[in-house]
């Protein structure tokens, strides 16, 4: 038999193209996703302008090393003014956190358990959620592949478990003020870039639409921009 | 199609490059959670020293001061002021030197003509009393 003619079922046909239609649409959807960030990362770099256009046309600004220290030094107090709060949320929620493994003497304290010591008294967020054993999914075996065939087995269904209530209180807090820092510290990394960019392109001068023969040596220079 | 294609390369980029966004992302978070703390050391000194830490800098009072030059400059050009009498000459309103006219106005005044006047007679005016 020749090795590389090989014959697929109907079944076998139809779960490739579901696979390829799968694979295609995880990529677009991070692409999205990627263009997304891109063009948020963009109107928040449009802050960097805000605070140095007046040093640039005001000619305050000398040359691109003045323009980035500035510019460094400006981007800075931007980010502290915008990130007192989300940072001080997280502070206030490592700190309940601290102090409550302080009053418990409960130091091992696993914010993500859902089983606790039965299934019944979890002491973490994650109680509040379906818990599935992706380790031991049914696989088919696909062209030698071992492939995900049916839906994981359920090992905990939602509950409220009252050893739970710090991680209940703590994991919001802590998310809210994670997230949160997260969007000023890219709002940051994008005003920074946009720093190093401007403070060459403002200073840059072009000589590509420069006629010398329409500027003899007796005409007056054109004024300074 | 072209645009779709285009975006899918970009996710399949995006998947490969992700662990150096991550690491970066990771970077740029501990050296902002580093200047906040700075940052926020800078500020209680500071405020002992009567100071703010957003205080304007140099670069932003020279630019405010070249701002407003500019647009005195602009406004002196617009509205331009007639320059003041020299010492020798009277203010306005001495006989003889009016006020300008405001714009539009029209000043209708009639000629004063200056009157012959006649020499007063002492004894006619006793008779007309009498």
């Amino acid at each position: 038999m020749i090795p590389f003619l090989i014959t697929i079922s109907e079944n076998e046909k139809r779960m490739l193209l579901v696979l390829l239609a799968a694979v295609i649409l995880v990529f677009v959807l991070i692409g999205l996703l990627g263009l997304l960030v891109k063009r948020i990362m963009s109107s928040q770099a449009k802050r960097a302008d805000t605070f140095m256009y007046d040093l640039v046309y005001t000619k305050a600004i000398k040359n691109p090393r003045h323009f980035r220290r500035v510019g460094f030094k400006k981007n800075h107090r931007l980010l502290f003014q915008q990130s007192w709060i989300p940072f001080l949320i997280l502070l206030v929620a490592a700190a309940f956190l601290l102090i409550y493994m302080a009053i418990a003497d409960h130091w091992n304290l696993n914010v993500f358990d859902y089983y606790g010591t039965d299934g019944t008294d979890g002491e973490g967020f994650t109680t509040l959620f379906f818990i599935f054993d992706f380790a031991n999914a049914p696989k088919s075996t696909f062209f030698g592949m071992q492939i995900v065939s049916d839906w994981p087995p359920l090992l905990s269904s939602p509950y409220l478990s009252a050893n739970a209530w710090p991680s209940y209180v703590f994991v919001p807090i802590f998310l809210t003020g994670a997230i949160w820092y997260l969007i000023c510290v890219q709002a940051f990394i994008a005003r920074t870039w946009r720093i190093l960019v401007m403070s060459k392109k403002s200073f840059e001068k072009s000589l590509d639409n420069y006629d010398a023969t329409k500027n003899p040596i007796d005409n007056p220079l054109p004024p300074l921009q | 199609m072209i645009k779709f294609l285009q975006i899918f390369g970009q996710g399949i980029l995006y998947v490969v490059l992700s662990p150096f966004f991550l690491v970066i992302l990771a970077f740029y978070v501990v050296y902002t959670a580093l200047v906040m703390i700075f940052m926020f050391l800078k500020m209680i000194i500071l405020f002992f020293a009567g100071k703010s830490v957003f205080a304007d800098l140099p670069e932003d009072i020279e630019a405010e001061q070249m701002k407003n030059k500019l647009r005195d400059e602009k406004l002196a050009k617009e509205n331009p002021q007639t320059p003041p009498l020299p010492y020798p000459y009277p203010p306005y309103g001495y006989p003889g030197y009016p006020y300008p006219p405001m714009p539009g106005q029209v000043i209708n005044q009639p000629e004063v003509k200056e009157i012959d006047a006649k020499p007063i007679d002492v004894e006619e005016e006793k008779k007309d009393e009498q």
